[in-house]
């Protein structure tokens, strides 16, 4: 289970097919090939276990973890959804979960028809022991959700990976740089056309060089029209060219789309909206 | 806080009247002692500055060679009138300091930035036992805990095994300051480094000390690709990257280090790879602190303060917030 909570968190830090799709065969080597199998079908979703729902996962840790309801709110605010929060909230531990992912999966397999009250039990002996990977990763699993936050590499991933894609888009927010960097910005979320409106498509690392991030960052603070914090809403008409490897459905965006991949090419500054590419 | 203590908050920043100094002013005083050498905490324009030795000589460094300075050791008692004045480490960073007040039998103690986990660089926190203790809480909730260093550095390593062989770079975005150092000292056994120039000049002040520092390439113009992908990159932004030809070529995976990216909010606020690595206590490592000072009372600043009175207070401690 460790090793396959290490290569969910691996999956999670880069964005790139190819650098995924090594990181999947190094951990089938590693492994045998049903396990291999196992935590395939687990990442890709065609292996969906139920245990419990969010709110009886968070249920179950308050019932170990010795915290107030109002700093267990306000730790949600920081820590995402309510199970990932509830895992995080446990107790730390320095231990690993020995199960091995088979073994793992059988006894959720097991409890799935039993009580309410027996799952919870099991299911508390079992995060409280993980480690902190070990328990996002397992409580993702128990709640129905993939084990990994990452959009999988397609099939022909090498493919895809030779064949860059450009598109033209407009500049939708600028991001504030944190302190340590010297840009205004140290991203722009880029957006095309769907129909009358535009559409966030991606978030891209502020990679033009010295000369050109000045302009385009002045531009951005010039066209901003709200602040919402580091995140500054600027008016269309920024015209950027990007490039990306892939293009994958995405659930969590407006656009519908997620680009893998995704950088700055090119400031277009003799082109206008008319320019840019539609989400058709 | 309360007036008759020996620390009072003012606009310059943390002031103790019996001994007319400030502890890491925000504006010109005659006096400042200083944690530590980040420069959210040591700023120019000070007429005069009191901190570690290590210390000084970073804020030589990063200030200008012409302040005014008196250096320190961890534990050496300076009088200020009547207040005795001592640093002892905090763990955070090289030469940083707790800053201990005494004066007619009444201790404070000033946490600065602080951490409990080992650093390469920093000596490790020393617990003190005073009256009133004033405390960060940049991680003050409990979903934050840190893992151990071991398995950050393998995470890192797993990443850039997997990064090297399909022939992308990997760069780890820190701190020039403290960060940096601690990840070499880390990392520099398993893998060749390549720092920033800024890193490098970090690195460079601090061997002046006499303190060894992990020999590393430095990013310039004419790096080759085999040893960008082959090295792990650190650097203090992308910008350090973006003009390199050889960065061009053969493409950057960028990835933080930060305490941040211990949340799924976190990790997606900084756009990507992140492995979970603070110089900032957690929430366990927080409280045990407080316990271990036997503070009577607990003065809490930094990051989420009125969380951590609250708490403290429903555990029956006398706390309040400190909005520096």
């Amino acid at each position: 289970m460790n090793r396959f909570a290490e290569l969910c968190a691996d999956l999670e830090r880069t964005t790139r097919p190819n650098v995924m799709r090594q990181m999947i065969d190094t951990y089938g080597s590693s492994v045998s090939s049903e396990t291999a199998a196992l935590a395939m079908s687990l990442i890709d979703g065609s292996l969906c276990l139920r245990i419990l729902r969010p709110r009886e996962v968070a249920s179950a840790v308050q019932s170990v973890a010795p915290l107030p309801q109002w700093l267990i709110d306000q730790s949600r605010t920081m820590g995402g959804t309510l199970a990932e929060t509830s895992a995080l909230l446990l107790p730390r531990s320095d231990s690993h979960c020995e199960h091995s992912l088979e073994s793992t999966i059988s006894l959720l397999t097991s409890l799935q028809h039993s009580d309410l009250r027996s799952r919870s039990e099991v299911i508390l002996a079992m995060l409280q022991v993980c480690s902190v990977w070990e328990r996002i990763v397992l409580t993702r699993i128990i709640t129905g959700s993939r084990p990994t936050r990452c959009d999988l590499p397609q099939q022909h991933v090498e493919a895809a990976e030779a064949t860059e894609h450009r598109m033209i888009t407009t500049v939708l927010y600028a991001h504030k740089a944190p302190s340590i960097g010297q840009q205004t910005y140290s991203h722009f979320t880029v957006g095309v056309k769907k129909g009358e409106i535009y559409v966030p498509l991606a978030k891209i690392p502020n990679t033009f060089n010295e000369e050109i991030s000045t302009i385009v960052e002045g531009l951005a603070t010039q066209r901003t029209v709200e602040k919402f914090g580091p995140t500054h809403w600027v008016s269309v008409g920024i015209i950027v060219e990007i490039a990306y490897t892939d293009i994958v459905p995405s659930t969590r965006t407006k656009s519908g789309i997620k680009l893998l991949g995704a950088r700055i090419v090119a400031w277009l500054p003799n082109h206008a909206l008319a320019h840019v590419d539609s989400i058709d | 806080m309360a007036s008759s203590g020996l620390l009072t908050l003012t606009d310059r920043g943390l002031f103790c009247e019996r001994g007319n100094f400030y502890i890491d002013p925000v504006r010109s005083v005659e006096r400042a002692v200083i944690t530590h050498a980040h420069s959210d905490h040591a700023r120019p324009g000070m007429r005069h500055y009191l901190a570690h030795r290590h210390t000084v000589r970073l804020l030589l460094h990063r200030i200008s060679r012409s302040i005014s300075t008196q250096s320190v050791e961890y534990g050496e008692v300076v009088k200020m009138n009547d207040v005795s004045v001592s640093l002892f480490p905090a763990g955070h960073m090289i030469g940083s300091s707790q800053v201990r007040v005494e004066a007619g039998g009444e201790v404070w103690v000033v946490s600065g930035d602080y951490k409990r986990q080992p650093d390469p660089y920093a000596a490790p926190f020393h617990p003190l036992r005073c009256d009133t203790f004033i405390t960060e809480s940049t991680f003050g909730l409990p979903i934050y805990h840190w893992p151990s260093d071991d398995e950050v550095v393998a995470a890192i390593l797993r990443w850039h095994r997997a990064n090297t062989a399909c022939g992308v770079a990997s760069a780890v975005q820190v701190y020039s300051l403290g960060k940096a150092q601690r990840l070499i000292g880390l990392l520099a056994h398993h893998v060749p480094l390549t720092v920033s120039p800024g890193i490098h000049a970090a690195n460079e002040c601090i061997r002046a000390s006499g303190i060894s520092v992990a020999e590393t390439s430095i990013l310039s113009h004419s790096i080759s690709q085999e040893t960008l992908i082959r090295g792990l990159i650190l650097a203090s932004g992308a910008r350090d990257l973006q003009d390199l030809p050889a960065a061009r070529s053969v493409g950057v995976d960028m990835a933080f280090a930060s305490g941040w990216t211990a949340t799924e909010p976190g990790r997606r606020r900084n756009a990507g790879a992140g492995f979970v690595m603070s110089d900032h206590v957690d929430w366990d490592d927080l409280h045990k602190a407080i316990s271990e000072t036997e503070a009577e009372h607990i003065v809490v600043t930094h990051g989420f303060a009125s969380e951590v009175v609250q708490y403290l207070r429903e555990q029956g401690r006398s706390a309040e917030v400190l909005a520096i």
